[in-house]
C-alpha cells in the first residue's frame, strides 16, 4: 500500500462519521477532493481534516447540514466560553489555592491545590487566553477542554471522590458543548468581549459567593461556590441577550424574537443547571 | 447571504468547476481570508443544489479520482446578481457618509448626487 492509498483509506475511515447512504453517494468525490488538497508525501489526515470530517458527519446525521449558524448561536457560544472560563477562575482562586475544600469528602490534595479540579480549570482558562491573545486555536482547545472535563468527571466519579462537585463539573461540560458554537476566528472586538466576559463572570461570582458566605445559615463552602456560579450564570445570560439587542439583531420584530430565542436556548440548559445548584446549595 | 456562499457562487459565475477547484477559487477570490474545508464545501454545495442555485454539469475520472463539476443555474445567477446590487448599494451608502465626514481617504468614491 503506497502513501496515497494509505491516506485514502484513512479518509474513508473518517467518513464513517457520515450516514452510509451519503457516503456511498458522495464519499468518492469527497475523498478525491481531500487527496488533491493533501500535501505531497502526506500519509495521514491532519487533525483539522479529521475534526472537519467528524463534525461534518455529525451535522449530516443530525440533519444540521442545511443550517448555517446564525449570529445568535455564535453569541451564545462566546458567552458560554466566557462563563466557563470565569467560573474556572472563580473556583480556582476562591477555593483551590490556599483555600478550603468545597466538600467534606474531598479527594486527595494535588500539589498546592485542594483537589485535581485545577487541571480542568486550567484547560478552560488556557482556551480563552489563547482565543483572546491569538484569535485562533479556540475550537481545538475547546474540544480539548471538553475532553479533560469529561475525563475528570469519569475518573473522579469512578473513585467516588467529591460527590457534590460533580454538579460543578457537569455545568462546565454543558457550557463547553455550547462553547463549540463560538466563532472559530473571532474579530478583535469579539475577543475583547469574551476576555472581559470571563473576568466579569468571575467578579460577579466572587460577589455572589461573598454574599452567600455572609448570609445567616450558610456554613458550607460549597454553598458559596454554587451561589456564586448561579449568580454569574444569570448575569452572563442577561449580558449576552443585552449585547445582542444592542443593535446587533435584525430590525423586524419576528426576526429579533427568533435571534433572541437562538441566544437563550443553548445557554438556558447550563444556566438552568447552575441556578438549580443555587437552590440546592 | 453568508460570505462563503457568496464566494462559491462567484467562483462558479465564470463556468463549471469541480469541488477542489471551487475550494481553491474561494481562497483566491478572498486572498486566502476564507478557506472552506471539505465538509463545509459539501454542505454548501448540497444546500445550493437543493435550493436550485447550482447543478451538477458532469463528471470525469482523473486517474482514480472522481471529479464532479458544478455550474450556476439561471436562478443562481439571478440570486448572485441581486446580492451584488445589495452589497454595492450598501457600500455606496457607507462610502458617501464617510466622505461627508471627511474620513474617506483611500476609498474610490461614487459620484455624489447633486
Amino acid at each position: 500500500m503506497n502513501d496515497e492509498q494509505r491516506l485514502a483509506a484513512a479518509y474513508w475511515s473518517l467518513l464513517r462519521a457520515y450516514p452510509a447512504a451519503y457516503r456511498r453517494e458522495r464519499g468518492e468525490e469527497i475523498v478525491s477532493v481531500l487527496l488533491e488538497d493533501a500535501r505531497p508525501g502526506q500519509r495521514w489526515p491532519t487533525a483539522t481534516q479529521a475534526l472537519d470530517l467528524i463534525g461534518g458527519g455529525l451535522r449530516r446525521r443530525l440533519g444540521l447540514w442545511r443550517f448555517v449558524a446564525p449570529a445568535g448561536v455564535r453569541v451564545a457560544g462566546g458567552a458560554a466560553l466566557a462563563l466557563a472560563a470565569g467560573l474556572s477562575l472563580f473556583w480556582l482562586t476562591g477555593y483551590e489555592v490556599h483555600g478550603e475544600p468545597m466538600w467534606e469528602q474531598a479527594e486527595p490534595a494535588f500539589g498546592p491545590f485542594e483537589s485535581t479540579s485545577p487541571v480542568m480549570y486550567a484547560a478552560w482558562l488556557a482556551t480563552v487566553a489563547a482565543l483572546c491573545l491569538f484569535g485562533r486555536y479556540g475550537r481545538r482547545l475547546t474540544l480539548l477542554s471538553l475532553s479533560v472535563t469529561w475525563g475528570m468527571n469519569a475518573i473522579v466519579g469512578y473513585f467516588l471522590w467529591a460527590g457534590p462537585a460533580e454538579d460543578l463539573r457537569t455545568a462546565l461540560l454543558l457550557l463547553g458543548l455550547v462553547a463549540l458554537a463560538a466563532p472559530a476566528r473571532p474579530t478583535r472586538r469579539q475577543r475583547l468581549a469574551i476576555g472581559c466576559g470571563a473576568l466579569g463572570a468571575a467578579a460577579i461570582a466572587w460577589v455572589g459567593g461573598w454574599w452567600a458566605a455572609h448570609t445567616p445559615g450558610s456554613e458550607i463552602v460549597l454553598h458559596e461556590a454554587k451561589v456564586g456560579a448561579g449568580v454569574a450564570a444569570l448575569a452572563t445570560l442577561l449580558v449576552a441577550i443585552g449585547l445582542a439587542v444592542d443593535g446587533r439583531l435584525p430590525a423586524s420584530r419576528r426576526s429579533r424574537a427568533v435571534s433572541l430565542a437562538l441566544i437563550a436556548a443553548p445557554l438556558s440548559l447550563p444556566v438552568f443547571w447552575l441556578t438549580v445548584l443555587l437552590n440546592s446549595a | 447571504m453568508h460570505e462563503p456562499t457568496f464566494l462559491i457562487l462567484t467562483a462558479l459565475a465564470t463556468g463549471p468547476l469541480h469541488g477542489y477547484a471551487v475550494m481553491q477559487e474561494v481562497a483566491t477570490l478572498s486572498s486566502n481570508r476564507v478557506q472552506v474545508r471539505a465538509s463545509t464545501l459539501y454542505d454548501a454545495l448540497d444546500r445550493l443544489t437543493a435550493d436550485g442555485l447550482i447543478e451538477v454539469s458532469g463528471e470525469e475520472m482523473v486517474g482514480r479520482r472522481l471529479r464532479r463539476f458544478y455550474r450556476l443555474t439561471d436562478a443562481g445567477g439571478d440570486t448572485l446578481r441581486a446580492e451584488v446590487l445589495r452589497l454595492r448599494s450598501n457600500a455606496d451608502l457607507a462610502a458617501g457618509r464617510l466622505r461627508a465626514a471627511g474620513l474617506a481617504a483611500g476609498l474610490l468614491l461614487p459620484a455624489v448626487p447633486q
